[in-house]
């Protein structure tokens, strides 16, 4: 049994960042509090197996991605897979780069092309796989090879869920844009290639 | 070849952007970092391709995050505190 306090000093610093993403796995707050209060008393109970020097936040988010997975296969909450057939790379660059104006910075340009809102939303509408992949490396900051670690699968199944996750969102961004007037240019129905 | 991002047509355009969110995400390991850096010094429009991804991923970085709010981390503290650490019948973390 893991000594409360010591527990408690080594994993609380990790508990702003896992309910966040908790936050945006759930997509409410009371879910993901009861998400994040089930991963410390998992890791609680699980910490003498932890091995010290190895990394915790990690070994944290890998406690929480199964606790959330377990939940989500039991709810079927959403669509495993999506359809991105048709999505190209870069989907949103090609689409708004002819409207940059000379000067801006990429950075200004997205910012003023999309609310706070818009863009959390189009993460959370992301299939379970590909948000869990996009917050991870995105948010988190976690290199492939701990992603590949936290979710059990090889480093080339991250790539793809991030390549494919990416896809989806820009194309998710674009929506929201032309919803908004804010983007000129036609919407992919709309296109003939 | 691929012209779409306006390169003219170099070949190693597609290269680089089969890489890109690779390079994006800093992970050099099985990407042939000093290539892509090499096509990016002398090619303005992969340039703009890679600025614009690396900016969408720090403007999904600055808003998913989320304050954890003092009553929730109170509560959860709480909960440890009144848990008696045994392991539990649970499925084991095998982490």
């Amino acid at each position: 049994m893991a000594d409360q306090a010591t527990f408690v000093a080594d994993t609380e610093p990790f508990m702003g960042s896992l309910y966040s993403t908790a936050l945006r796995l759930s997509g409410n707050k009371a879910d993901a509090e009861d998400l994040v209060q089930e991963t410390y008393l998992r890791a609680f109970r699980s910490y003498a197996t932890f091995k010290s020097g190895t990394n915790l936040r990690a070994w944290l988010f890998r406690i929480l991605t199964n606790a959330h997975i377990n939940r989500y296969r039991s709810r079927s909450r959403r669509p495993d897979e999506t359809d991105l057939g048709e999505v190209e790379d870069l989907y949103l660059y090609k689409k708004v780069r002819n409207q940059s104006q000379l000067g801006r910075s990429a950075e200004d340009e997205l910012m003023d092309l999309f609310g706070d809102g818009e863009v959390v939303a189009a993460v959370e509408e992301l299939p379970d796989n590909y948000r869990v992949a996009v917050l991870l490396a995105d948010v988190e900051g976690f290199s492939y090879k701990e992603i590949a670690e936290i979710l059990d699968i090889p480093i080339g199944t991250v790539m793809s869920r991030l390549h494919r996750g990416r896809k989806s969102l820009q194309q998710s961004l674009y929506e929201y844009a032309l919803d908004r007037g804010l983007a000129n240019v036609p919407r992919p129905s709309e296109v003939t290639t | 070849m691929n012209d779409e991002l306006g390169c003219g047509g170099d070949v190693d355009c597609q290269k680089a952007l089969d890489d890109l969110y690779a390079y994006v995400d800093g992970w050099s390991e099985g990407t042939e970092r000093t290539s892509i850096e090499d096509h990016l010094a002398a090619c303005a429009p992969c340039v703009d391709a890679y600025d614009f991804q690396a900016s969408l991923k720090k403007l999904i970085s600055s808003t998913c995050r989320s304050v954890l709010p003092d009553d929730v981390r109170s509560r959860i503290l709480e909960a440890i505190a009144n848990c008696d650490g045994e392991p539990s019948t649970d499925t084991p973390v095998d982490a």
